[in-house]
């Protein structure tokens, strides 16, 4: 009884702050208590933190499990999938939330161990992918005590978070004591803490001073932060829950065995920056619901659910929590005119597959005129020719070369598009039926007008002060417009990085292209972190000379390959594509579709057939572009090779 | 922040977050002790009492120094058992005065080192009594940790709690550490390099536990926070600082095949291990064997030897490898959606 006595007053001391206006009086006495058991006690503010917090603990521990997943392996960033998480018991029914962590893919066993020990399996009721959350139904009649999950939000910035846990050992709860640091993070899905959490709380409860649930602990990783794997982020003082009120709101659907997932709707805003005021969309995707309802490229949205949209990042921040399923409605203004238009949040949208016309262009004024028209192409069948100049897309005002290729990119792939150019001073119409990207590198392309010569090229050394990875840059000492730039990533180990860009002179001259060689910083391996190195390395050479952004590629040997894939994959808004040699087997990053906004192609060099994970690139909108070589090694010995490459690279400009 | 990372990252490549965190902890003991007069008070204190290790190091990447505690006014250091031992360290105290030193005892099993330096009168942590700890406890961690103190600076205090309690014979090999008992985990990022043999202390300054050397958890892969706790150490301790130095064998060896048990002496056929971890599932049971004795059937899944937890066959193996072939194995197995114990006699 003793040992509650300060405990009492700390909870009362926060009711008192709590109502101290309605109940002044009350108030004042409880704080008088407090203050006159301090004193008798000689009780500090420690004692009372310390009890709270056992108190907070013990109030819910008994709805704390600890979950064992057997035959869950799999590693992901540094660590290893099925070490025992956390569980939390929702009802007496035998229901348990927990984290996705380890059950993305359903493991051979899953237990529940109580705290005397006893183990008891579990089935899979279902997934909520959107929150990271699995709900878990154990068969046994074993009694479980629920937590009571609170449905309004009471949660304030700077109060008591404590991530509860049994994934240290099943007989005691662990805890880890922290704050509230924000809400509303991961575009509105999550509470973030800065608790240290490690991956054993995962699945547990995060309750405040006094034992209410404030939500559930799951990995997740800042959007915004480095790359790497969402579980780098354990132990970092930022660490995500997911908010009770969420739950909330979704476990009937879960019980009932229902999976959720993300709300797609299909748009892609003009600006990748999330403060930019320029709320207009660059394209709705085909066979997405925000072109079901109607919405289309060019319009500029206002509100989603009444809620204003004032900056880019806002629309991410609201469709953020919305799961498939939902009905959203979505405000607009086209042509001075507001419109609202309701649409029904979709899991999936078909992956995006680019649509080609088949025109390299060029910028002639404030025009888009055709540099060159690609040989059976949707705009060769249509009878474009170099020189004309394109004034519309299905009836709206051309645009920048690159709001023009997001047009035809994303143009449904059951009409026409429609097109006037101005030949000779007159305008034509012309139908095009767009074509997927083609799957071979084009045999011929124009010479480029080239001003540099035969020897106004040098291999320089480059480094960055911090890192010590080496790099060689292939570049030409003289001023060019504009040039592609092959980044190639060594074989752990590998010395004479010169050797790896010697052989591209010829056909950098030719095309121009500027060649950068990077090695890794161990010689066993690429460290996935490396990918920020290569990176700064690039966006470095970016600042040297005048690289075409569309004409960004990152290509390697040995390990370097699939690090490159990775670096590629992760890093969509600089570099738009890799080339991958057929025997590889790339992996270690979780793939994601293809996104219209930053497309990437990928151009598998060696073998006749697409490989297995090729065609998996394929089905979520890659393209892919495949060119045979007799050669082992063949970025180093094929000359034919190269100026593969380098055709393709500039094929990257097609529209 | 930026800035504050790439520190981190200077410090210890492989882990940036962590190099924040330990500057965020000392800020936030600054907070504490602005409200707090007896934490300003014990951090004064403790502080006297932790001292800095030099010694071997500087190889593949090792850092040459550590942390460690007087444990007695003539001039005894508790630190952690490792390599920067390898040569006789020098000891750095809180003010300064730089000592060389002599290891007077070890205890390998509880990866403790006791050090002798030639001064009297200094302040010192009692390890005859600490108080009961239990999960929540607010704590003081004091070390050295990135060898941040140079030269006369007092070690680096972080704040956080006692996150729990684990039993670590109940999780054998989980740890790469030859101590297996009792380890208090805790919720702030203590365990950096150069943290080992600091002071764990309670908020009033009594100590509470050694920190540990840098480990991974064997399954997760993830970094630990622990201490070790004062109560496994004091024993030891005692009795070295009271002048008897006894250094016991390390771990038995696993057992000699033809000794220990496998998978034939239960007449167990497994299903093929082809997977990087396969479930330990059972594909046959033979005929007659101990196995079928014990009523061992096809399909079920074995979860613990003993007290062990059988996440794939390889781990079943070596449990079985490391106990006598006369002796019985009791398994916990799941049967659908039954989970039986049974013991195996051969």
């Amino acid at each position: 009884m003793y040992a509650h006595v300060p405990l009492w007053c700390f909870a009362l001391s926060e009711l008192a702050t709590r109502t101290i206006g309605m109940f002044r009086p009350l108030a004042s006495l409880v704080v008088w208590l407090v203050v006159a058991y301090t004193w008798v006690n000689n009780a500090s503010a420690v004692d009372g933190e310390y009890q709270a917090i056992q108190s907070a603990t013990e109030r819910i521990s008994a709805s704390v499990v600890q979950i064992e997943l057997i035959g869950a392996s799999a590693s992901e960033g540094e660590l290893t999938l099925g070490a025992p998480i956390s569980g939390t018991v929702i009802d007496d029914k035998g229901h348990i939330l927990t984290s996705l962590w380890g059950l993305e893919q359903t493991p051979a066993s899953i237990l529940i161990v109580n705290a005397d020990g006893s183990r008891h399996p579990a089935e899979l009721v279902a997934r909520d992918r959107n929150r990271e959350l699995a709900l878990l139904k154990v068969a046994s009649e074993a009694k479980m005590t629920p937590i009571a999950i609170p449905d309004e939000t009471t949660v304030r910035i700077g109060q008591w978070a404590i991530a509860v846990g049994r994934g240290i050992t099943p007989r005691t709860p662990a805890v880890s004591v922290g704050i509230v640091s924000a809400t509303e993070r991961m575009y509105g899905r999550a509470l973030q803490i800065d608790a240290r959490v490690s991956p054993s709380f995962y699945g547990g409860p995060v309750i405040d001073i006094q034992g209410r649930m404030i939500g559930i602990s799951v990995p997740m990783k800042p959007e915004a932060g480095s790359a790497g794997e969402k579980s780098d982020w354990y132990d970092s003082g930022i660490a995500f829950v997911v908010p009770a009120e969420a739950i909330a709101a979704r476990l009937d659907v879960l019980k009932s065995g229902k999976d959720i997932e993300s709300g797609k709707l299909g748009i892609v805003p003009t600006s990748k920056m999330p403060i930019s005021k320029d709320r207009t969309l660059s394209a709705v995707l085909a066979l997405s619901p925000a072109r079901r309802a109607g919405i289309q490229s060019g319009d500029e949205v206002l509100a989603i659910d009444d809620d204003p949209i004032r900056r880019v990042g806002d629309i991410k921040q609201l469709l953020g929590p919305r799961d498939a399923g939902e009905t959203v409605k979505v405000k607009i203004r086209r042509d001075e005119k507001e419109l609202e238009f309701e649409a029904e949040l979709a899991a999936n949208i078909p992956p995006f597959r680019p649509r080609v016309l088949g025109i390299l262009p060029r910028v002639e004024g404030d025009q888009i005129a055709i540099d060159f028209v690609f040989p059976d192409s949707a705009a060769e069948k249509a009878k474009l020719v170099p020189d004309d100049l394109l004034t519309q897309i299905d009836g709206k005002p051309v645009g920048s070369i690159d709001r023009t290729r997001l047009m035809v990119m994303t143009h449904p792939p059951d009409s026409p598009l429609s097109l006037q150019v101005i030949r000779e001073g007159k305008p034509i119409d012309v139908a095009c039926d767009l074509q997927s990207t083609p799957e071979a590198v084009v045999e011929q392309l124009p010479d480029p007008e080239s001003t540099i010569g035969k020897d106004d090229w040098e291999i320089v050394p480059r480094n960055l002060p911090d890192v010590p990875n080496k790099s060689v840059l292939l570049k030409p000492t003289k001023d060019v417009a504009e040039i592609g730039l092959l980044v190639l990533l060594a074989r752990p180990g590998m010395e004479k990085l010169e050797d790896l860009v010697q052989p591209w002179r010829e056909v950098a001259e030719k095309h121009p292209l500027a060649v950068l060689a990077i090695a890794s910083s161990e010689e066993q391996r690429w460290k996935p972190v490396e990918s920020d190195v290569v990176v700064r390395m690039i966006e470095q050479v970016r600042k040297l000379l005048p690289v075409d952004s569309q004409q960004i590629v990152i290509g390697g040997f040995g390990a370097g390959v699939e690090m490159g894939m990775m670096v590629c994959l992760r890093n969509r808004e600089i570099v738009r594509g890799t080339i991958v040699q057929t025997g590889s087997r790339p992996g270690g990053f979780s793939l994601t579709e293809n996104e219209p906004a930053s497309p990437v192609q990928v151009l598998i060099v060696g073998g006749t057939e697409i490989p297995v994970w090729g065609r998996v690139l394929k089905n979520v909108g890659y393209p892919i572009v495949q060119v045979a070589s007799k050669s082992n090694d063949p970025l180093i010995e094929d000359a034919q090779l190269h100026q593969a490459v380098a055709r393709w690279m500039r094929s990257l400009n097609r529209i | 922040m930026m800035k504050l990372e790439m520190l981190g990252t200077a410090l210890r490549r492989r882990r940036p977050v962590r190099g924040v965190l330990m500057l965020i902890g000392l800020l936030s003991v600054n907070t504490i002790a602005l409200g707090q007069a007896p934490v300003k008070r014990t951090i004064e204190e403790s502080r006297r009492k932790v001292v800095k290790v030099y010694g071997a190091g500087g190889l593949s990447d090792l850092e040459a120094y550590q942390s460690g505690f007087i444990v007695s006014p003539e001039g005894h250091v508790a630190t952690a058992w490792s390599y920067v031992l390898d040569v006789d360290p020098v000891v750095i105290l809180d003010d300064g005065r730089r000592y060389e030193a002599q290891v007077v005892g070890f205890e390998p099993q509880l990866e403790l080192a006791v050090l002798k330096i030639e001064v009297g009168d200094l302040p010192y942590f009692s390890v005859r009594e600490s108080p009961p700890v239990q999960v929540g406890l607010p704590v003081l961690a004091i070390s050295n940790l990135f060898n941040i103190a140079a030269g006369s600076e007092p070690a680096s205090v972080m704040q956080g709690y006692v996150a729990g309690l684990a039993e670590l014979d109940a999780r054998r090999g989980v740890f790469k550490s030859s101590y297996q008992g009792e380890v208090l985990i805790l919720d702030l990022v203590a365990n950096n390099p150069g943290a080992a043999g600091g002071a764990l202390v309670t908020r009033d300054g009594q100590l509470i536990g050694m920190l540990g050397k840098e480990l991974r958890d064997g399954r997760s892969g993830a970094w630990l926070n622990y201490a070790l706790p004062v109560k496994a150490l004091r024993s030891r301790l005692l009795a070295i600082v009271s002048g008897e130095a006894i250094v016991e064998a390390p771990m038995a060896e696993p057992l000699d095949r033809d000794k220990s048990h496998n998978f034939q002496t239960l007449g167990l056929l497994m299903v093929p291990n082809v997977l990087d971890q396969t479930p330990a599932y059972v594909d046959a049971v033979r005929q007659g064997s101990p196995a079928e004795m014990a009523g061992l059937r096809a399909d079920d899944l074995i979860l613990l030897v003993g007290n062990v937890r059988i996440n794939d066959q390889t781990t079943l193996l070596e449990q079985l490898r490391s106990m006598d072939r006369r002796d019985p194995v009791s398994l916990v197995i799941q049967r659908g959606t039954q989970i039986e114990t049974v013991q195996v006699q051969p």
